[in-house]
């Protein structure tokens, strides 16, 4: 009778059907993503190439530039298929200047009339030709409408391509703080043509121990708002136009410059062995910043002692798989036994004043007599059997 | 060779049986001759109830321990029920995972458990993880870590429905966490049913529904008084009662878990998808 108030099993399985679905099509779309990310990276390497080939050598029929050209051209057919362009919209691409020879062109044209066209022609998105200048004068010459062409992209600037590459490899874990720290360095020096890499770092330290004087702040969430938002915080806060900038850019690749300066920059200051180290054998960044306090100065020993405990530090941390804490207890460890060998050497002055003389002592021109060098030569060997016994 | 299962019972509600399961479960496996932990991730602590442990661990004798940031490889496992099994053990919950709620909510904090178990193995062949019902931050790093799972449900619209929400947020764990390969579903139990009208008519209806899904249900397990006297005498239904309606279905899925252990296919998770 209260049948109408009970749970509808099926009603209630469409919902879990359809949040699945919303699951499966999120990763259908991360699948196309990467996959069209690949199409486009493959596509702009092939341009890259070509045009550097065109730039090399000025033949055109080189069989390796045909080939390339070849290789891209079937590419762009089979990603996105062949469309008719408008002849008459076609630019000709002032970068590659070519001599186009009156002669080429007319068996061109006779070719099209014969055959048909062959092979699409290559422009880039906004109309401006690529590769396929002698079939589109040609065509232009018999009044074709249109013509059959294929898209490519413009080749990225390296600095989109830097920032295209950070946004998509961001979210994932595995990125190590001194590639990241270098990234982002690099990033904003593409941005900002006259900054010096190692102000970037800086510039944030900087505006961050103003703000903390001055008790204002970022606010926690800034990068995760709208540009907008982000720039209006900016403005109120009083930075001069170059910290801005830097703020910005670290902002809009959605980075909080406060975590940024507590965790990621600080791995630019590693010794270049322990960047090495967290390069080519995997180190972590954690580890390696505690192994950084092993320097010189700190331990009051030289450039040379320094680098090896510092071998042997990252040793150790690699074989023994040291988390943070373990390693920061041997890096204590080694500190208080060089503290303790430095401080327990007092020093004899006796001991002092002999080394000091025998360093002195030269033996080259001397006039002694063998019977005094056979002397000294027993003293010596006597003194130094007592010394190792001291030694044991 | 065999492979060490990481089953982690999970529900989108709470009151559906979890802890009275695995501690059943995690009897009727070791009762197989395997080896089996139960770790209690709940701060509710109720398997020391059912097992009548301790109920206040020091909370370095506790799962807690594992979250705490410090965790040194050290499992403090009891053994129980020792006088009728063998190789039976419990690694403790309770209040202490309170207090490591806050490491837990910190970036990598639900990774811990599975880098304890990677870092520290343990030659168990089964562990169990009895998580709390909220699916929260205990509970995800079960799911990081776990290469199995286990659905209880009761056949009433709370837990049903608790059962969408669970899906939902396993669909979305494994995708944030890009978890390769994400632990696969053991299957889903229903649990507790009673003889009313509703209940058997949902306990009818559900599993051909599960299963058109690409979901193994096993076999449902009737609400008996002997689950709660048992609970009273703090023993597993197989010593209170050596023979039971109740232990058949236990027992088919404790074969399922010997099946996985003794070389199941490994990794390749059921996957949820449909093509």
């Amino acid at each position: 009778m209260a049948k109408r108030d009970r749970l509808d099993v099926d009603s209630f399985f469409s919902e879990v059907d359809q949040n699945q679905e919303v699951y499966n099509l999120r990763e259908r779309l991360k699948t196309l993503e990467d996959q069209l990310n690949e199409q486009v990276n493959h596509e702009q390497h092939l341009v890259a190439e070509i045009e550097q080939l065109r730039a090399q050598s000025q033949a055109q029929d080189s069989p390796q530039l045909q080939n390339q050209i070849g290789e891209l051209r079937e590419h762009l057919k089979q990603s996105q298929g062949t469309h008719q362009y408008p002849v008459e919209k076609i630019q000709p691409n002032p970068d590659q200047p070519r001599k186009t020879f009156t002669e080429e062109v007319e068996s061109m044209a006779l070719s099209l009339q014969q055959e048909g066209q062959l092979d699409p022609i290559i422009l880039f998105e906004d109309g401006m030709l690529f590769d396929g200048e002698c079939r589109w004068r040609a065509a232009k010459g018999l009044g074709w409408d249109t013509i059959e062409a294929v898209f490519t992209a413009k080749p990225d600037q390296p600095k989109a391509l830097r920032r295209r590459a950070y946004l998509t490899t961001l979210h994932r874990r595995g990125l190590n703080a001194l590639d990241k720290a270098e990234t982002l360095v690099a990033i904003a020096c593409d941005e900002i043509p006259d900054l010096p890499p190692e102000e970037v770092p800086r510039i944030i330290n900087r505006v961050l121990t103003r703000l903390k004087r001055r008790k204002q702040s970022l606010g926690e969430r800034l990068h995760l708002q709208p540009s907008e938002q982000q720039q209006a915080v900016l403005q109120q806060l009083e930075v001069d136009p170059v910290e801005f900038q830097v703020f910005l850019i670290l902002l809009g690749l959605q980075e909080h410059p406060a975590s940024l300066n507590r965790n990621i920059f600080p791995a630019l200051n590693l010794t270049s062995d322990l960047k090495a180290a967290v390069r080519e054998q995997s180190l972590g960044c954690a580890q390696a910043l505690i192994l950084n306090r092993l320097s010189a100065a700190d331990l009051g020993v030289s450039e040379r002692q320094a680098l090896k405990l510092r071998e042997k530090g990252i040793r150790e941390v690699i074989d023994q798989n040291l988390s943070t804490a373990q390693t920061q207890q041997w890096v204590t460890q080694q500190k208080s036994q060089d503290t303790q060998s430095s401080t327990s050497a007092t020093r004899d002055k006796q001991v002092d004043r002999f080394l000091s003389s025998i360093q002195k002592l030269d033996l080259t021109n001397t006039e002694a007599s063998p019977e005094q060098l056979r002397e000294l030569q027993q003293m010596l060997e006597d003194r130094l059997k007592h010394v190792k016994q001291l030694l044991k | 060779m065999l492979n060490q299962m990481r089953l982690a019972i999970m529900t989108g509600a709470g009151g559906v049986g979890k802890t009275t399961l695995a501690a059943n479960l995690g009897f009727e496996v070791a009762r197989l001759g395997y080896k089996v932990a139960i770790f209690d991730l709940d701060p509710q602590g109720s398997l020391n109830v059912a097992c009548r442990l301790n109920k206040t661990p020091a909370p370095k004798a506790t799962t807690a321990w594992i979250y705490s940031g410090f965790f040194d490889g050290s499992y403090t496992l009891v053994p129980v029920w020792d006088q009728h099994i063998k190789e039976l053990e419990v690694f403790q919950g309770g209040s202490a995972l309170f207090k490591v709620m806050p490491n837990l909510a910190q970036a990598g904090g639900s990774h811990l458990l599975q880098e304890a178990l990677s870092e520290y193995p343990l030659t168990h062949d089964l562990i169990i993880f009895d998580c709390p019902a909220t699916l929260e931050q205990i509970p995800k790093s079960a799911l990081i870590a776990a290469t199995h799972l286990l659905v209880p449900l009761m056949p009433d619209a709370k837990a049903i429905d608790g059962t969408r929400v669970l899906l939902d947020w396993y669909a979305a764990n494994v995708q944030e966490l890009q978890l390769s390969p994400p632990p696969t579903f053991l299957g889903f139990v229903i649990n507790n049913v009673e003889d009313g009208a509703e209940h058997q008519r949902l306990s009818k209806e559900l599993p051909p529904r599960y299963e058109a899904r690409g979901y193994r249900v096993f076999p449902a397990i009737k609400h008996y008084t002997a689950f709660t006297n048992a609970w009273s005498e703090a023993v597993p239904l197989r010593v209170h009662r050596a023979t039971h309606p109740a232990l058949e279905p236990i027992e088919v899925i404790a074969k399922a878990i010997q099946q996985e252990i003794k070389g199941g296919k490994r990794g390749k998770a059921r996957s949820t998808r449909r093509g």
